[in-house]
């Protein structure tokens, strides 16, 4: 397991070192024609000074060593354009980001597992609740995440404005208690973070319901119905103790995605998360920062794949017999 | 007697989006602290009765008839107060029969806390003693499903199935997939267990031994129909359904000394109407098509549904007489000899030399007049003659192959002969029914082989054509005097295998004559010994065999010791 890890990771920086240089486009033409009224522009000499400055002049594996040398000791280097330390850029943003993503997660695998569950249970009288809920939770899973951010944002930000239209907080506000800035912070993440768990809670129902629809045939679930224990019971000690396991993997395993879901869904709510600084560096080629991005993803994802992978093993020791 | 614990009257099932009933009407009834046994080959159709009297397959399945316990109807409501409560299921042993991710001692517990209300702890406590009364080790008790073996297994579900001490105690399979030991142990403990909890118990069981071991009544079940109902003694001495008697066949455990036959798979071509034994019946009638199987009353004892009352009598000897005058000697070969011989039934004809053995054969077989008493084939006075020459008669064959053939015939001839002038077979019918008469004697089958004198074979090919060609007329009884006298033991063996074999997909009946008690009890069912032309012991084969020890210091040889 610690091999692939390791595989992994010099996968990922050396991907990461190569990627933006491949890029069409320098970064200091992009300092140089600055968008707005502003113009700034760089000379010849200037543009030289700045690939000095930043090793760029370098021959190619110098530069990868230095890359490598620098990362792994935690110094991600300077943001070109921002002019920042990039580790402390991203730590600001990654906050809101972790925020939005581990909110949706809860939200969406809490309610789609639970509604998966009951379509399961009713499954087998083919109801019309489990057939109404299934067509919809397909649909829902089919649509594109900034698609329902857009409605989302249209209807109830623009629209109805019971929700900000961008931002993570109040500008300017100064808040009276902690609960307050809570508020705020919460009705900031509403529609983002909704739209986040309305694009991964069909995922999660479907898994859900699959996974417990095998479950309820398993003979233990008739020996349980046999004993004649409540309802309760049988639910949570039977079918979602046995259900439950691919769901917990699925959580770790879909953060990954959902950090690349957040990219979009922070650019349609301008929520200043890791996704939209993301943006913002790719539109100005700065290769330090969109390194120092990647290489926080990438590491956050491993963690997360291999806490899934380690749930795995787990439930394969309790003679958990894998279904999916 | 005592009001009924379990009452189920005229119960069908059938599973949903299913063409056809898994379980037909039947009728049963459980006493309190009494035992019953439901027998039946897989998928009979037990499992599902289990079910239904836990009332689980209300969601899957249409369920007809009634099912009353402790002298009331139940409704479905009724089941959720009971289950468990009063009726628990030992579970047929599978690998997901209890949840793999919950510890044993809580599978245990949980219908303790359930139902009795006692808190967590005591609740434990109380599994922890129902699993030491299994004699499961307390290292397993926390342990969880998938680290323990099958038959740890079986030993929770028993103790799980305790939990609230039921009045009514379901074992599905309770000795399934373990070893003879294991088997042992688990009957055992189920017994201790009822003389301590005196629960109604209902033992389901593919294994007669187990059935035999444990109850007092049988029910035996075939395809989802009841055919056979009665008291255990009665049903295992005088089987009256042929399916029950090919289960019991099938039970090597019932007696050591006897081969084991299975039922066999068909015998003739199924029918959708009808006895549903019918395409594997060794007493099939053309009127079984039209049977309407009705549910058993279980008022009226041992009973069974078969169109013709059960395992029919096929030929009935009665006080047959037979005196050679030689000069001023008056010689009783046959004296006073009386016996039956039922359908699909061996019967072993044991006796010294000169005991008359062959004269009987000869009677019966018509080649020799009887002084005095009757033979009856198939309910009426026999004619030897014209049985000998029909088909579905009798066949008799005898130890000597040479004598019974001419040597100069070819093959073909011989087969020929009894088809050509007892019936107007046309040629390639008449073919087809050789090849397959060959087959079926382990012959060559060709059409050099056919074309082959008599005299070119060796003895043991002599003996199987002579069987071939009695086959050729597809007997109901088969008489068998002596067919291994003149060959080597390892033929000798074969022969008989080879005889028995074809008894048991053909379903013929089978006088099978012989001076050698370790055949005969290789392959009877019941037993005569002749002793100087009386009857000197005649009963089920077992009980006469093992009563006739003292015969197997004249027998001479060991035929069968030469069977690899
Ligand atoms: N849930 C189900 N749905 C449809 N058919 C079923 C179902 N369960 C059992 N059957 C059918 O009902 C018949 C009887 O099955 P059952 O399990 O009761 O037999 P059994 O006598 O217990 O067999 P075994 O000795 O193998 O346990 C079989 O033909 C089986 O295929
Ligand atoms: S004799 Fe007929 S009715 Fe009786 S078991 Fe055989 S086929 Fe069925
Ligand atoms: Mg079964």
């Amino acid at each position: 397991m610690w091999q692939k890890i390791v595989g992994t990771l010099i996968v990922v920086l050396v991907l990461n070192f190569f990627l933006p240089r491949i890029m069409p486009g320098d970064p200091f033409n992009f300092i140089s024609v600055e968008e707005g009224s502003v113009t700034v522009t760089l000379t010849e000499d200037q543009i030289a000074h700045y690939h000095a400055y930043y090793g760029m002049d370098k021959p190619m594996p110098e530069q990868f060593i230095t890359y490598i040398s620098r990362t792994l000791s935690g110094d991600l280097g300077i943001s070109i354009y921002y002019n920042r330390p990039v580790s402390e850029m991203i730590g600001e943003r990654l906050i809101w980001t972790l925020l939005l993503v581990i909110a949706a997660l809860g939200i969406s695998s809490l309610f789609g597992s639970a509604l998966g569950l009951i379509s399961a249970y009713h499954a087998r009288e083919s109801s019309i609740l489990d057939d109404l809920l299934l067509r919809m939770m397909t649909i829902l899973s089919e649509i594109p995440d900034f698609i329902i951010g857009l409605a989302l944002l249209i209807y109830f930000g623009a629209h109805l404005k019971w929700f900000p239209l961008a931002g993570a907080t109040t500008a300017f506000a100064v808040y009276d208690s902690a609960f307050d800035a809570f508020l705020d912070y919460t009705h900031h993440a509403a529609l983002p973070c909704l739209t986040l768990s309305l694009s991964s809670i069909g995922d999660f129902y479907l898994l859900s319901r699959q996974s417990a629809v095998s479950v309820l045939t398993e003979p233990y679930i008739l020996t349980a119905r046999a004993k004649g224990l409540r309802k309760r019971r049988l639910i949570f000690h039977h079918v979602l103790a046995n259900a439950i396991s691919p769901i917990l993997a699925r959580i770790f395993m879909k953060m990954g995605g959902m950090l690349s879901g957040a990219v979009l869904v922070e650019v349609v709510f301008a929520y200043p998360g890791i996704g939209k600084l993301m943006r913002e560096a790719v539109s100005m080629r700065d290769y330090v920062l969109i390194q120092g991005i990647f290489f926080y993803v990438a590491v956050l994802i491993l963690i997360f794949n291999t806490a899934a992978d380690m749930i795995f093993k787990k439930m394969k020791q309790r003679g958990f017999h894998e279904k999916l | 007697m005592q009001p009924p614990l379990l009452t189920i009257n005229a119960l069908s099932i059938r599973y949903h989006k299913q063409p056809v009933n898994a379980v037909h009407p039947f009728n049963l009834q459980v006493i309190p602290g009494e035992t019953i046994g439901i027998v039946g080959e897989s998928g009979s159709g037990k499992s599902s009765i289990a079910h239904a009297i836990m009332g689980l397959l209300f969601d899957k399945a249409t369920i007809e008839g009634t099912i009353a316990f402790d002298g009331k109807t139940l409704t479905q409501p009724d089941w959720q107060a009971l289950r468990w409560r009063q009726i628990a299921l030992v579970f047929q042993n599978a690998s997901n029969v209890l949840n793999p991710m919950m510890k044993l001692a809580d599978q245990v517990a949980e219908p303790i806390t359930t139902h009795l209300g006692l808190s967590k702890s005591s609740a434990r406590q109380r599994a922890f003693q129902l699993l030491q009364d299994v004699g499961l080790d307390s290292t397993w008790w926390r342990a969880y499903p998938s680290q323990i073996s099958g038959g740890m297994r079986q030993k929770v579900l028993i103790a799980m199935a305790l939990a609230c001490q039921p009045k009514l105690l379901i074992v599905d399979e309770p000795t399934m997939s373990l070893d003879p030991a294991a088997k042992h142990q688990v009957v055992a403990l189920i017994q201790a267990l009822q003389e301590k909890y005196h629960f109604g118990l209902i033992v389901i069981s593919h294994e007669m031994k187990i059935i035999q071991h444990m109850c007092s009544k049988v029910y035996v079940f075939y395809k989802g129909h009841h055919l056979e109902y009665g008291a255990l003694d009665d049903v295992l001495e005088n089987p009256r359904h042929p399916y029950t008697k090919g289960l019991i066949g099938a039970s090597w455990e019932l007696d050591a000394h006897r081969d084991i036959w299975g039922i066999p798979a068909s015998i003739r071509a199924p029918v959708a109407s009808g006895c549903p034994f019918y395409e594997r019946c060794f007493q099939a009638k053309p009127s079984c098509t039209q049977y309407d199987i009705k549910p058993l009353t279980i008022e009226q004892g041992h009973s069974v549904a078969c169109q013709r009352g059960g395992i029919a009598t096929l030929l009935k000897v009665q006080a047959l007489q037979k005196k050679f005058q030689i000069r001023h000697h008056v010689i009783n070969a046959v004296s006073n000899v009386s016996f039956e011989v039922k359908e699909g039934e061996v019967l072993a004809i044991i006796g010294t030399s000169g005991s008359g053995k062959s004269t009987l054969a000869h009677l019966i077989a018509g080649y020799e007049t009887k002084d005095a008493g009757s033979i009856t084939f198939e309910n009426s006075p026999a004619a030897p003659e014209a049985l000998m020459r029909r088909q579905g008669g009798l066949q008799l064959v005898t130890q000597d192959p040479a004598a019974a053939l001419n040597s100069c015939w070819r093959i073909r001839d011989v087969l020929n002969e009894p088809l050509k002038w007892s019936l107007n077979m046309c040629g390639k019918k008449r073919h087809r029914l050789m090849r397959h008469v060959l087959h079926d004697v382990q012959l060559p089958s060709n059409e050099s082989f056919l074309e082959k004198q008599v005299h070119a074979l060796s003895g043991g090919e002599k003996q199987r054509l002579v069987l071939a060609r009695a086959l050729t007329m597809s007997p109901k009884l088969f008489i068998a005097d002596e067919i291994t006298a003149m060959l080597d033991p390892s033929n000798a063996a074969n022969i008989v295998k080879l005889l028995k074999a074809m008894q048991n997909s053909h379903g013929f009946s089978m006088i099978f004559i012989t001076h050698d008690l370790y055949l005969a009890r290789k392959i009877a069912d019941t037993a005569l010994v002749l002793e100087h032309g009386k009857v000197a012991d005649y009963g089920p084969g077992p009980d006469v065999l093992t009563a006739r020890q003292d015969m197997l210091r004249h027998s001479p040889s060991n035929t069968l010791s030469s069977i690899s």
